[in-house]
């Protein structure tokens, strides 16, 4: 997704290619949008990924956890309980 | 002003941020809602515009994030007012900014209601030391006692027009209310009470019999916890009892203060099932302690730049994608390595499954995007006549006055 952010103009002229390829006809402007949001999550990875860094550095074992949409209830606990368990948190 | 804040008409649509901090009836804006909704970041952000309006403005923020923090120019945890460099000097305006020290605002207390050879016993005693750094509430009490703090520094000297605050993280949005009762009812409380006995009780006979019994369980408690800290916790009580009035009377005077109408509340929720319901428990809680509501700002709203495409249209174009990627993919192989190819660009093979990846995350955002407006609908719904204002969701976080600009304006609707 890197590459969404080299040649505005050819990137959004393949994606709209694609795009009605599978039978969406998207104008430049819904091109647009998708390119910003992908720069969007883009720039969200990069800020985790820097944070993750600093949390690294701490050198303390570490576990991830999925962010949960629909919140803890209805066994949103459980499966965090499960994804610790499996990152080997006993 | 013609109507009450907070009553609006039907359809109150976004929180008027405009005239609620252009009225100069309004002296005390509250941020509350449930821990990491943003109450900071919120504060913040109706402070800097306050300022940026022509008003003169202090926000006190409870543990705001680092980077926030350093664009506000809070670099030490000093409790005291220090001005944000650079905002409000064409409006003729101010923004000072502090981040609340718990401590020594509790230690501030003890010396304003005792003697200073009472309040030299009380700030080193080691039980008080404990109390006033992590007993339940206490964040929410000194939040309100540096508010009424603020508030009275204002008067007495001019220096602000607008106290903005932010209030601790709990647990639940409701303790920041209910700190001044609880902490009332700690010292009133039948524990206190019972350590209290033999401190208090000793030499005064029409108390003998209860005596005898406070120093009985005085005993079972000095064998489980140890005499030091018993001995520890009676000197603390006992000193903090002859300041009791004092907090009581200020928790009362801040609770008031709270209820006055140039106070005005934002309640501060993200597009989540449990933040929204603290949100709607905080609402009808000051609607029941007639506190008066600005309104709601819903945060990290997820919105999307190009809406016309449903999450399932760009789900299965997305999957189609893939599909022709892969059969490139096989027919690149059966072609074999064939010089011709190679001076094909990686990128446009890889066109159609890149386009795939961007449909893929605008289906997923588009899915958010249902679920928070859908969170936000209900509430205005259970809520009706609530102005309430989102905040788009920002990729990254929000650290500086730029960033603080474009919430603010996203508060306006």
């Amino acid at each position: 997704l890197a590459a969404a952010s080299a040649d505005e103009e050819a990137v959004t002229a393949r994606v709209r290619a694609d795009l009605a390829s599978v039978g969406v006809r998207a104008a430049a402007r819904p091109v647009a949008g998708l390119l910003d949001q992908a720069r969007a999550h883009v720039a969200r990875v990069a800020l985790e990924r820097d944070l993750g860094d600093e949390v690294a550095a701490l050198g303390l074992p570490r576990v991830d956890l999925a962010a949960l949409a629909e919140g803890v209830e209805q066994g949103g606990i459980a499966v965090l309980a499960g994804e610790l368990a499996e990152q080997g948190l006993r | 002003m013609t109507t009450p804040r907070g009553r609006a008409s039907s359809a109150p649509g976004p929180v008027d941020v405009e005239r609620l901090l252009a009225d100069p009836g309004t002296g005390i804006l509250v941020c509350c809602g449930a821990g990491g909704v943003g109450k900071t970041t919120t504060a913040a952000a109706l402070a800097l515009r306050a300022a940026e309006s022509g008003r003169r403005v202090v926000v006190l923020t409870i543990d705001p994030a680092r980077r926030l923090a350093q664009s506000l120019g809070l670099t030490e945890l000093d409790n005291t007012p220090r001005p944000v460099p650079g905002v409000g000097a064409e409006s003729g305006g101010s923004l000072d900014a502090m981040m609340l020290d718990m401590k020594r605002t509790f230690d501030e207390v003890v010396l304003a209601h005792s003697t200073p050879e009472k309040a030299e016993q009380i700030l080193a005693n080691p039980f008080y030391q404990v109390v006033s750094s992590s007993f339940a509430g206490t964040q929410e009490y000194m939040a309100m006692e540096k508010l009424g703090q603020l508030r009275a520094e204002a008067e007495r000297d001019g220096s602000w027009d607008l106290v903005v605050v932010d209030t601790p993280p709990s647990r639940s949005a409701l303790d920041f209310l209910d700190a001044p009762k609880r902490l009332g009812s700690f010292l009133d409380g039948r524990f206190i009470r019972l350590l209290m006995g033999p401190a208090r009780a000793g030499g005064r006979a029409g108390l003998r019999v209860f005596s005898f019994g406070a120093n009985l369980a005085a005993t079972t408690m000095s064998r489980v916890l140890g005499t030091q800290l018993l001995t520890d916790v009676q000197t603390f009580v006992a000193a903090l009892d002859t300041m009791f009035g004092g907090f009581r009377e200020r928790a009362d005077v801040t609770y008031a203060l709270l209820q006055d109408p140039t106070t005005s509340f934002v309640v501060v929720a993200t597009p989540e099932r449990d933040a929204m319901r603290e949100a709607a428990y905080f609402v009808e809680r000051l609607t029941s302690e007639r506190m008066p509501l600005a309104g709601v700002v819903v945060n990290r709203v997820q919105t999307l730049a190009a809406p016309a495409l449903t999450a399932a249209r760009a789900a299965a174009a997305a999957e189609q994608l893939d599909e022709v990627a892969a059969s490139a993919r096989t027919e690149r192989r059966t072609r074999g390595r064939r010089a011709s190819d190679r001076g094909a660009s990686p990128d446009v093979a890889d066109s159609p499954r890149q386009t795939a990846a961007l449909l893929r995350l605008h289906a997923d955002l588009a899915a958010a995007a249902a679920r928070h407006e859908g969170h936000v609908r209900r509430f205005a719904a259970g809520h009706p006549g609530i102005p309430m204002s989102t905040v788009p969701a920002a990729p990254t976080d929000i650290h500086d006055l730029d960033g603080l600009r474009t919430v603010a304006g996203a508060l306006g609707g």
